[in-house]
């Protein structure tokens, strides 16, 4: 289980990954637009009205701006890198954000969203829905959970397409994360 | 099947064989002679080398045979060759 969760990229052949990332990617696509969700950078997502091919092209942007800084870094560690290996890791460890959209159903986060910034002068801060406070507190620490399910995925994956260990690595990684986001949040925000 | 000690339990240098005897006519040759390469490495990558072989040397078969991703046994014949490297060194 713990293979399957964690590190599914040391044990299942990248045909079945590639087909389980791209059923996921277009399934995650199509509930972010049921649920007025949008992916707008490899770690932000906002709640949106959308069509499903901006849904779609903005998963299509995230996903290119990770493969693409992720190969250039694991190329780097390891010359024997094999993109299709980067592939499915990206799409694969990407699974974990589509959950996020279903507590919007019925657009709960982004109605308790909008309450709260409603109530955010300091004479009506008191006066706050409690309820609505604790739905966001609720998504928040899963979200906290899902970010750290999502980044443990896309390290094993990265480590395992590149052999890659040790401190320099991780430090490489990281770099690699960071230059994604934001190349994704750029994109997405010029071209959308 | 015992495993053969590569190195010294004591200081952990490298062992040599010092007495190889026939079983047959009990001769016992003695001498120092260093063990091959490939008997220094532990019994796992000697065994992943002998199905390395028996596979004719394709990485995706061994894949499949031992139920792991290709990088991941790619990635283990890098790490075995690494060590070979640094015991021929």
């Amino acid at each position: 289980m713990k293979t399957l969760l964690f590190k599914p990229f040391e044990k299942y052949s990248e045909q079945k990954l590639l087909i389980v990332g791209v059923i996921a990617t277009l399934i995650g696509a199509l509930v972010a637009y049921v649920l007025n969700c949008r992916f707008v950078g490899v770690f932000q997502m906002i709640f949106d009205d959308n069509t499903i091919i901006q849904s779609l092209i903005d998963n299509i942007i995230i996903m290119c701006c990770l493969i693409t800084f992720l190969f250039i870094s694991a190329k780097f560690i390891y010359k024997k890198t094999r993109l299709i290996d980067i592939i499915v890791t990206t799409l694969v460890a990407f699974i974990p954000f589509y959950i996020l959209p279903i507590f919007n159903i019925n657009n709960t986060l982004k109605i308790a969203h909008d309450n709260i910034l409603m109530h955010s002068p300091p004479e009506l801060v008191d006066q706050i829905p409690m309820i609505n406070l604790m739905i966001l507190i609720v998504f928040g620490l899963f979200t906290l959970l899902i970010l750290v399910w999502v980044i443990s995925l896309l390290y094993n994956g990265f480590k395992t397409a590149a052999n890659a260990k040790g401190v320099k690595a991780m430090v490489i990684f990281g770099i690699a994360l960071v230059l994604a986001d934001i190349a994704s949040r750029y994109l997405i925000f010029h071209l959308n | 099947m015992k495993k053969l000690p590569v190195n010294c339990p004591s200081c952990e240098s490298p062992l040599v064989a010092s007495q190889l005897s026939c079983s047959e006519c009990e001769t016992v040759i003695s001498g120092s002679y260093s063990l091959p390469v490939l008997l220094q490495l532990s019994k796992e990558d000697q065994d992943f080398i002998f199905e390395f072989i028996l596979t004719s040397g394709s990485l995706k078969k061994m894949a499949a045979k031992m139920e792991k991703s290709y990088p991941t046994v790619r990635n283990k014949l890098d790490d075995i060759l690494e060590k070979i490297n640094n015991l021929k060194n």
